[in-house]
């Protein structure tokens, strides 16, 4: 690719739960991030190459990569507080281009009306875009915490995504640590998706888009982000979003990828290597075999539903279970 | 509680929450569904056939006592003309099987099955006691554990069976893929994960005999509940050494995630199986499990029939402590820019580093750092068994990145012991090493090595 055109989504999307079904996931890391880009001189290119060349060209006085920077409000928790924050990021770093979009986007996205309001689907009302409260219905809808989290992951893919195809973006940035990473290889697992995780977790194309995913952050730990952001100068303490220390107890509120990001914490405080190697093994499992164009895809999460879904369904068994996740009490 | 109406029959009260499928069933409703889906899981792959001689390996727990219940009922209410007996492996250490070999005798006099225990002694030459007055305490394990691996094999050979089934269930395969992919080897997810291993063919004596785990889509928790309801008589077996740290933190984040959601236990499995077919020469997508079949060996964490699987005497801790220190070692290497494969001491105690790690296919090894490993790459003089772990040059990497995973060595090929026959990626097999420096050491006569080895 040529790096004067590249341009990334950073999906910065600061989730301040006190709700244990969401997992603060990309706000502090897509700011660390970009800020790591652009204020570090320290930085190691290890497997990001592709950021090198923002780093030479920033030294030699070439034009590097050019940043969009997304800023996705899923309207829970501390809202106005993650707002505040990316107002004090884009006065930062003023020389991106930054856009907001409010998460219920994704519900305006071809097919998601049919599969996640079909009532309305066929009603006037759908016509009209879809608001906040709209998706904290199907939200509020969903049986479990890991539903919820799940849909709220994919939907804010999906829409992470198609804003990088609106703005003719060349590659998405993920803020994801090893150790993030990590916690999604188990999570899926955990979920019956595991053969999804080759490209959901590997650098370059995606099933969702020609926009192809990058983590240029992925060799680095959790931890290792968050040292870096008090270390650097100016630090980046005041734009960050401070994640509220959630009790570590595992009921049936929790979900999966809550579990396994306590499980990884811990981990990561005594084998910080484990935690990367997890990410390298499933890193070398083969994409399975798909042929382009044939092959029915899921309606939500656009997996191939060839062994994955049950007979002339629609939906594969994952997001099926998203849908209609059953209480099972006890 | 409130009464709820048994969803199957309708008329008794329920009993019984499924976690395997969230229905609340009578008892007698229950064992019958539970049995029903076992048979299924054999009848589906056609894990047996008419006539089959099966030995089951009896350890005296639960999970071994319910399949050797659920296989006799099975074989009578079908009439599949199976011919099964017990099979209990005694090590040989004073007191320690009494209970569970009591609990074994039982049950083969209630379900009418034959029995035969055999002790290491029979089939090595050496009791585990033996073996501890030649060598100390101190490595013990390391022969309990590499005995362990082949004495159902052995075992099922001198009674002149193919096929060995053991209890294995749903938890213990989901805990296996999450231990190996905490590990970072893929090549034991495709063993943890398939129904069936070995080939059963009539060569090669005990080691071609094949093995399966009927109950491996059957919840932990619903096995209790079966041996329970059907009154089965088996020893709870707590083990005496912490479990290996990976495996008890696998168990841990298991139990957890079965307590989150029930069916993830299966989620994972189904997981494991997909994940062990991504696997590069692993036979390919949709390559059916027949074809992985042949080359799978077993693992002697595979071997404890649901029992107590203390063969490890090292601290909790401590093969997560030693893979975090190879990785590391790795880690640095590769900064430096070099190749290099790191081998890793593996678990000098238990024997749970399967000879086929050490099998590699790559470039020769280059730098060997002595704090890491100050062994021998002679494949014959090594005793302690190794692990490989291939680096990649920056090199290779970038070009293995693009092409989606192609960075493991081709299939590895695992050839037999020159002397006993069994999968082996040495000339000579662990066991036989052991033996070998045991004999040695105390010649005996009049003993052969391995039942049926030669
Ligand atoms: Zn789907
Ligand atoms: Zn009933």
């Amino acid at each position: 690719m040529s790096p004067s055109t590249t341009a990334s989504a950073g999906a910065a999307r600061p989730t301040p739960p006190p709700s244990p079904s969401a997992p603060n996931l990309y706000a502090p890391r897509a700011l660390t991030n970009m800020s790591r880009l652009k204020a570090s001189s320290v930085w190691r290119a290890s497997e990001s190459d592709m950021l090198e060349p923002a780093m030479n060209g920033e030294k030699s006085g070439r034009t590097g990569y050019r940043l969009h920077v997304l800023y996705v409000e899923d309207g829970k928790g501390d809202a106005s507080m993650a707002s505040k924050l990316f107002e004090l990021v884009k006065h930062r770093y003023p020389e991106h281009t930054y856009s907001t979009r409010p998460l219920s986007d994704a519900l305006a996205l071809p097919g998601m009306q049919e599969v996640l309001r079909p009532h309305q689907a066929t009603t006037q009302a759908s016509t009209a875009t879809p608001s906040s409260s709209d998706l904290s219905t199907i939200l509020a809808n969903l049986t479990s915490a890991t539903s919820r989290t799940d849909l709220h992951q994919l939907l804010l893919r999906k829409l992470v995504v198609h804003c990088a195809q609106t703005h003719t973006c060349e590659a998405i940035l993920w803020a994801d640590s090893t150790t993030r990473l990590a916690e999604r290889t188990l999570a899926e697992t955990a979920k019956g998706r595991a053969f999804t995780l080759p490209t959901q977790t590997r650098d370059g194309e995606t099933p969702l888009g020609d926009v192809p995913s990058y983590y240029p952050m992925r060799d680095l730990l959790r931890k290792e982000i968050l040292s870096y952001t008090s270390l650097v100068s100016p630090d980046l303490g005041s734009l960050i979003l401070e994640e509220k220390p959630r009790p570590a107890v595992s009921t049936r509120d929790t979900s999966i990828d809550e579990l396994m990001k306590q499980y990884f914490s811990s981990v990561e405080r005594e084998y910080p290597s484990i935690v990367a190697n997890v990410v390298r093994t499933t890193g070398k499992l083969l994409v399975e075999r798909v042929e382009e164009g044939v092959e029915g895809r899921c309606e939500l999460c656009d997996v191939v539903l060839r062994g994955h879904a049950p007979e002339r369904s629609r939906l594969c068994f994952g997001c099926i279970r998203i849908l209609q996740g059953r209480e099972t009490g006890g | 509680m409130p009464h709820y109406p048994c969803q199957t029959c309708h008329i008794s009260r329920a009993q019984i929450l499924r976690p395997s499928t969230g229905t609340r069933l009578c008892a007698p409703c229950f064992t019958l569904a539970f049995e029903t889906e076992t048979a299924a899981t054999i009848t589906s792959s056609s894990l047996f056939h008419p006539g089959e001689r099966i030995a089951i390996g009896a350890s005296g727990g639960k999970d071994s006592t319910v399949l050797a219940s659920v296989l006799q009922t099975l074989n009578t209410r079908y009439n599949w003309g199976l011919e099964l007996v017990l099979l209990s492996i005694d090590e040989g250490i004073a007191g320690y099987r009494d209970h569970s070999l009591e609990a074994v005798k039982r049950n083969a006099e209630v379900l009418g099955l034959p029995l035969k225990i055999l002790g290491y002694e029979e089939l090595y030459g050496w009791s585990m006691d033996a073996v501890v007055a030649q060598v100390g305490r101190k490595g013990n394990c390391t022969y309990c554990g590499v005995f362990r691996r082949q004495a159902l094999d052995r075992g099922a050979a001198v009674l002149g069976v193919r096929h060995v089934v053991t209890g294995h269930n749903a938890d213990d395969v989901a805990e296996t893929v999450v231990m190996n992919l905490l590990r970072g080897d893929l090549a034991r997810l495709g063993r943890g994960t398939s129904l069936v291993t070995g080939t059963g063919g009539a060569e090669g004596g005990f080691a071609s005999v094949k093995r399966s785990k009927p109950l491996m889509w059957a919840y932990e928790k619903e096995i209790v509940m079966y041996a329970h309801h059907k009154r089965l008589d088996y020893f709870s077996t707590e083990c005496i050494y912490s479990p290996e740290a990976f495996r008890g933190s696998a168990r841990t984040l298991i139990k957890n995630l079965e307590r989150i959601r029930p069916e993830s236990i299966l989620d994972v499995v189904r997981s494991g199986i997909d994940m062990a077919r991504l696997v590069p020469g692993a036979g390919g997508e949709g390559g059916s499990g027949s074809l992985r079949v042949e080359a799978i060996p077993r693992d002697a964490e595979d071997d404890t029939g649901g029992g107590c699987s203390g063969d490890n005497g090292e601290d909790a801790g401590g093969e997560m402590a030693r893979v975090e220190e190879t990785l590391r070692l790795n880690e640095r290497a590769e900064e430096e820019g070099t190749e290099t494969e790191i081998r890793l001491p593996a678990k000098a105690v238990n024997g749970q580093r399967h000879d086929r790690d050490g099998l590699h296919t790559g470039p020769p090894a280059a730098a060997l750092p002595a704090t890491v490993n100050g062994q021998n790459h002679d494949r014959h003089t090594h005793i302690p068994d190794i692990a490989v772990v291939p680096i990649r040059t920056k090199q290779e990497k970038k070009s293995g990145r693009k092409t989606a995973g192609d960075n493991l060595p081709p299939r590895q090929r695992l050839g037999q012991c020159e002397r006993c026959g069994y999968l082996s990626s040495q000339a000579v097999c662990k066991a036989c090493m052991l033996l070998e420096g045991l004999n040695k050491a105390r010649p005996r006569t009049g003993i052969e090595v391995g039942g049926a080895g030669g």
